[in-house]
């Protein structure tokens, strides 16, 4: 009696998971979901490593892909499931991107060509699609507030600074428009074109970043121009001037005005001393800040560009005039007949 | 250049080019106006001040299209910055030649500066007799000696550029160390002189320096005065006619016979 019970203890349940495996009205993701929802699924590939295989299917059901079958991205996959194709996870991951760019071409695309995209056709292991959307899931991660820990899942110590930025925190406020990751690392200030600043023609790239920067501060970016460390910048070919993050810092940039101001004379003179060797508290009191010299401001340098000014005219009225003059007699001369 | 103008001296025509180049033989109608001093240093500063003027207006007009087109057909602003450079080391090096020119008489002769530059009265007089001459209130300008008011202008004021500039640029090479001894304020100071000054002297050397000594009637299109040493004689006692008469009684008093035709021909006393 107690073997009879036994056998229909389990006999039962299994032949009805059989119906509902083999009952093609109730869909494939029916099928898939009866075993793949339950918790703690893992599939070992053959390197060792371990891929999760488990699926949440309330959360699954009510995201985008909720009315897509399985068997779209994962292929059709008789029970039991063959030996996976995939030898470790790194396969798995490039095989997962080519997977999403089946529907999602343009994403895909330009996510080739991004600095993470470069590194995982290079071999290395960088975000793909699913690192930072799920592909089971509802999270959305363009959103302004989910970019840093999304981002920050790998890039932890940037992220960590970012938020004690001035930017960081003015996002934690809700000032949506703060600059975020995606503002000064892609082009196109999406996630799916980021480039690396030590990339050329990258918006962090030297050559580029206080254009990135003026996007949003087209003043300072103004005044960067007119000083001597600008017009370096501009005109350079070696790379060696300074832009605005040498002095203002990037991930943790602080505020350069008010009460919490980074720019200090004090701590100006050890970040001049960055580049200028040997510099001294008086040679950081010299640097006017992106402000042009007036009255108030470096009075020395105004007043000395006023003078100047003023004599240049002055003298180059005295020599034009005179030049003029001379010639204007010699003609007169030479009309009256007296030859000189 | 043949034998019979030229005495024949040891040493072949080296020597007789290095005799040319100091004006020691001299044709009798030419007056040696600048020694090879002279005429180096002004080539020294000539060079330096046209590198320096094309090096550095692209630099503050940068924004000018031309400009960016001339800097990167040079290898980029780093490059042009370090050729600028070099020509500044150059102009000083003719500033030192000059200091050294002008205190010269004084161990070689025991004689103190050559005072030729120093504005007198009479240069002042000189201007009132030119504007007279201009509105025609007077038939002939005044009559100028070595040096004209005019000229003795334009040495001023490469006096007065070469210190602004020189004294501006060391101070934005050095900053580091002009701060040092100097308030900081220095640095913005140097950077606006250095940009606006130089504005100055190029307008001045090309509107006037250079049209006055080449573009006028009687030497257009171009003196050679300043590179030969030499000046035509007729052109001398027009230009400079109280110097040329002082020529002629020194010269006389040396040779109280007159034989010579040209006394002036010995070079003009200092």
């Amino acid at each position: 009696m107690s073997r009879w019970l036994h056998r229909a203890a389990w006999g039962l349940p299994l032949a009805l998971l059989f119906l509902l495996l083999i009952s093609e009205p109730a869909g494939a993701q029916e099928r898939c979901l009866v075993c793949h929802q339950l918790r703690g699924l893992v599939l070992t590939l053959p390197s060792g490593e371990k891929l999760p295989a488990t699926v949440d299917r309330t959360a699954y059901e009510a995201s985008a892909h909720g009315e897509v079958p399985c068997t779209d991205c994962h292929g059709d996959r008789p029970s039991p499931h063959p030996k996976t194709t995939y030898n470790s996870l790194g396969e798995y991951r490039v095989g997962l991107a080519q997977t999403c760019g089946d529907c999602h071409q343009e994403a895909e695309g330009a996510w080739e060509q991004s600095v993470h995209g470069k590194a995982v056709a290079g071999g290395q292991t960088a975000a793909l699609c699913s690192d930072c959307h799920q592909p089971h899931g509802t999270v959305e991660p363009s959103l302004v507030a989910l970019f840093t820990p999304t981002c920050g899942s790998c890039h932890q110590v940037v992220i960590d600074s970012y938020l004690k930025s001035v930017h960081g925190q003015a996002v934690a406020q809700g000032k949506t428009d703060a600059a975020t990751c995606v503002d000064c690392h892609s082009r196109e200030q999406k996630a799916h074109t980021l480039q690396a600043g030590r990339e050329a023609g990258s918006p962090s790239s030297q050559k580029e970043i206080p254009l990135t920067c003026g996007r949003c501060h087209p003043k300072p970016l103004a005044s960067y121009e007119s000083t001597f460390h600008g017009r370096d910048w501009r005109l350079g070919v070696r790379g060696e001037e300074p832009t605005c993050i040498d002095c203002h810092g990037s991930f943790g940039i602080q505020p350069a005005h008010g009460p919490e101001t980074s720019m200090t004379v004090d701590r100006l003179s050890s970040i001049c001393g960055r580049c200028h060797q040997g510099t001294t508290v008086s040679f950081a009191q010299g640097w006017p800040g992106h402000e042009e010299p007036s009255p108030n401001h470096f009075p020395l340098a105004y007043y000395t560009e006023r003078f100047l000014i003023y004599l240049t005219a002055g003298a180059m009225a005295f020599g034009i005039l005179h030049v003029e003059l001379d010639l204007l007699r010699w003609w007169v001369d030479r009309r009256r007949g007296r030859t000189k | 250049m043949n034998a019979s103008s030229v005495p024949r001296r040891p040493g072949g025509k080296a020597r007789v080019w290095w005799d040319w180049l100091r004006g020691v033989v001299l044709r009798a109608d030419e007056v040696l106006r600048f020694d090879l001093h002279q005429r180096a240093q002004h080539f020294l500063l000539m060079v330096s001040v046209l590198v320096l003027t094309f090096t550095g207006l692209p630099e503050k007009f940068w924004d000018f299209g031309p400009s960016q087109a001339f800097i990167s057909f040079l290898g980029g602003l780093e490059r042009v910055q370090d050729i600028h450079h070099i020509a500044a080391y150059v102009m000083g090096l003719s500033c030192v030649y000059h200091a050294l020119y002008l205190i010269r008489p004084i161990f070689i002769e025991g004689k103190l500066f050559v005072l030729g530059m120093i504005p007198r009265i009479k240069d002042f007089l000189d201007l009132f007799q030119t504007i007279r001459y201009w509105l025609g209130f007077a038939d002939n300008g005044p009559r100028f000696g070595r040096y004209s008011y005019l000229e003795k202008f334009d040495y001023w004021a490469v006096f007065w550029g070469v210190a602004i500039m020189a004294g501006s640029g060391a101070i934005l090479m050095w900053p580091e160390l002009a701060t040092r001894v100097l308030p900081g304020g220095v640095v913005l100071m140097a950077y606006a002189a250095h940009s606006d000054e130089a504005v100055l002297a190029v307008g001045w050397i090309f509107l006037v320096h250079i049209v006055r000594a080449h573009f006028f009637p009687g030497v257009f299109p171009f003196n050679t005065s300043i590179f030969t040493g030499r000046v035509p004689l007729h052109r001398y006692q027009e230009e400079h006619p109280l110097e040329y008469e002082a020529m002629l009684k020194k010269g006389r008093a040396e040779e109280p016979s007159g034989a010579r035709d040209n006394p002036a021909g010995k070079g003009p006393a200092r």
